[in-house]
């Protein structure tokens, strides 16, 4: 059996596995396991489970992982996105479409402070869909605005996707995070537009809300500040210098808890709530890079990867062409697998194509994050829309989904102008490393 | 009567099983909670007087504490990422007999781990390797990632004792 024969049958008895409702980090370490035995020998693959065990569990790079994981379940649990709303709902409440405008700011903002989309759907929709149901807002745009205004967390630093691709590409975790911002504020903007023209016309799904005086828009800034300041200290500190992003993360806990102590938000038990969070959500991500990298070890010896970039090099199509193959590989995936998986599973097998086209790696991290972000909302298994189905439990699945139609569309668009224009990722990066 | 013996003593493991996965939680909640103090203290000692000594190793270790203790409980919470999508489908006789299949699997795995991981650890002591800096000892870390895959190993061993009995009685 030829190495590329061995790989691909790999993957077929991995998507069987998966199916079979085998935890994913179980049956990726299982399956490269099996795989370096069938190309090396039973000593050598014995080796490598010990290894990739040991390297990855003690890794003080994946530390920024609980981290920022602590830093994100402190706010959860502290309410911050809360106040993230009433702020935004303060500025924008009163305008048509305003309620919607204001969960997409919200979330931008606890974006800040979140890394992970199913924690930042959870937070923001027990906040903002309420207040959306109050003023008679369309269920179907209230529910898909949050769903989709959740997946910014991954995006705008600190994101624990970009930090997953980081670890497996050996890339700066602290430039992917600078590379985000930008396309952050993009993205926000898009989805802001998104309400504009969904409002325009039909106006009747988004009703205008209450107003607020100057005076109460300017006193509601004062709930956020401290929390701009947190995410000034955190990422400056990380872009400057300072701190390696495993500090930045925990300056980021420590300060997040701090400020809901200050605030006195943070009971004894949702400072354990927050621990025990961060100790679930760190063993799920170890265990699934650990089983990535075993995987990567038997994919890296059957030379696949080379293989396949040198034979899409051999094509001669554009590779315009070959990253929208890519990306619309991604899209399709990403329907029925949890993204977080697919993306361990299938950056070490594309990341050496990705290089030979030249693309730059930071420049697809962060490519890579927004085809994440379609993946949590598009049905059958978009995890967001699952979180918000339990938040409002009497609205059906399908209106939830349809409601994310226009936002999947500002998704797309903004691959769509990233790929056109590279600089808006990379400006930032090249700019303060 | 004797299969309801059977069904009790089975609800009693599986607390033990739940119950000893909540306390290595706990323990490795404490670990991040550690985790944090240390790297907030070095940043603090280096600011004013002198950054701690072999922080970098405290903090990994610390990293093998969480991870590894957290790994049984994240499974008692369906944690670990798996695709529901076709076997939720299925009629419950056929959901335990694929479960037999494959936690049968990912005991393999998880033994085939601890194994592994006892012969590295032995390994170390052998040749007395420690952390470059704060001299700290391998072999006790790993050890804890064999028994931190061993608790793992006795959540899937409940749940595979679930499903042969979902495919027994259906």
């Amino acid at each position: 059996m030829t190495p590329s024969t061995a790989a691909i049958i790999s993957i077929v008895v991995l998507i069987f596995l998966f199916l079979l409702k085998m935890p994913v980090a179980y049956v990726m370490a299982l399956v490269g396991f099996l795989g370096f035995i069938w190309m090396v020998s039973v000593p050598a693959a014995l080796g490598i489970i010990a290894k990739g065990f040991w390297t990855m569990f003690s890794s003080y790079d994946l530390t920024v992982v609980p981290m920022f994981v602590f830093m994100g379940a402190v706010a959860f649990y502290a309410g911050m996105g809360g106040r993230l709303y009433d702020t935004a709902y303060k500025f924008f409440g009163q305008f048509r479409g305003g309620l919607a405008l204001a969960t997409i700011f919200a979330c931008a903002g606890f974006g800040a402070m979140c890394g992970s989309t199913n924690a930042e759907a959870a937070a923001m929709g027990k906040v903002t869909l309420p207040e959306m149901k109050r003023y008679h807002y369309d269920d179907s745009l209230a529910t898909g605005c949050v769903a989709s205004a959740g997946s910014l967390a991954i995006l705008i630093p600190p994101s624990a996707l970009l930090i997953i691709y980081g670890i497996l590409t050996e890339q700066s975790i602290g430039r992917l995070f600078a590379a985000g911002i930008l396309p952050g504020v993009l993205l926000t903007i898009l989805f802001a537009i998104t309400i504009y023209i969904v409002c325009r016309f039909r106006p009747a799904l988004a009703p205008p809300g209450a107003k607020s005086t100057w005076k109460e828009k300017l006193t509601s800034l004062t709930g956020v500040v401290e929390m701009f300041l947190l995410f000034a200290l955190v990422m400056g500190g990380l872009f400057v210098g300072w701190f390696t992003p495993t500090e930045a993360g925990a300056v980021g806990a420590a300060g997040a808890i701090v400020i809901a102590l200050a605030r006195k938000r943070l009971s004894w038990k949702a400072f354990l709530n927050s621990l025990a969070d961060t100790t679930r959500i760190t063993a799920m991500v170890f265990l699934i890079v650990t089983g990535a990298i075993i995987y990567s070890y038997f994919m890296a010896v059957t030379r696949v990867p080379f293989e396949l970039s040198a034979w899409v090099g051999g094509l001669g199509v554009s590779r315009t062409v070959i990253m929208v193959i890519i990306i619309f590989g991604y899209l399709i995936g990403g329907c029925f697998m949890d993204s977080l998986a697919m993306v361990t599973l299938t950056v070490p097998i594309l990341f050496p194509l990705i290089l030979s086209l030249g693309y730059d790696p930071i420049w697809f991290g962060i490519i890579i994050v927004l085809v994440a972000e379609m993946g949590v909302i598009t049905p059958p298994v978009g995890i967001n829309v699952y979180v918000i189905k339990g938040v409002v439990p009497e609205v059906p699945l399908e209106t939830i989904f349809r409601g994310i139609f226009p936002f999947l569309a500002a998704i797309m668009a903004c691959i769509f102008i990233l790929i056109a224009f590279p600089q808006i990722a990379l400006y930032l990066p090249n700019l303060l490393f | 009567m004797e299969r309801n013996m059977g069904s009790n003593k089975i609800a009693s493991f599986e607390k033990l099983v739940v119950l000893i996965s909540k306390w290595s939680d706990r323990i490795s909640q404490m670990a991040v909670a550690a985790m944090m103090l240390v790297t907030i203290a070095n940043i603090l000692g280096r600011m004013v007087w002198r950054p701690i000594y072999g922080t970098f190793d405290y903090v990994s270790f610390f990293s093998v504490i969480v991870v590894a203790f957290a790994l049984a409980y994240c499974a008692v919470q369906r944690g670990h990422i798996s695709v529901e999508l076709i076997v939720v489908r299925l009629p419950r006789r056929v959901q335990g007999i694929i479960g037999c299949f494959t936690n049968i699997l990912s005991l393999g795995i998880f033994v085939i781990v601890i194994w592994q991981c006892m012969v590295f650890a032995e390994r170390m002591i052998r040749t007395k390797q420690v952390t470059m800096t704060a001299l700290l000892p391998f072999y006790p870390f790993i050890y804890i990632i064999a028994l931190g895959c061993f608790f793992l190993c006795l959540v899937i061993l409940v749940d595979l004792i679930k499903s042969l009995d979902k495919a027994v009685k259906g």
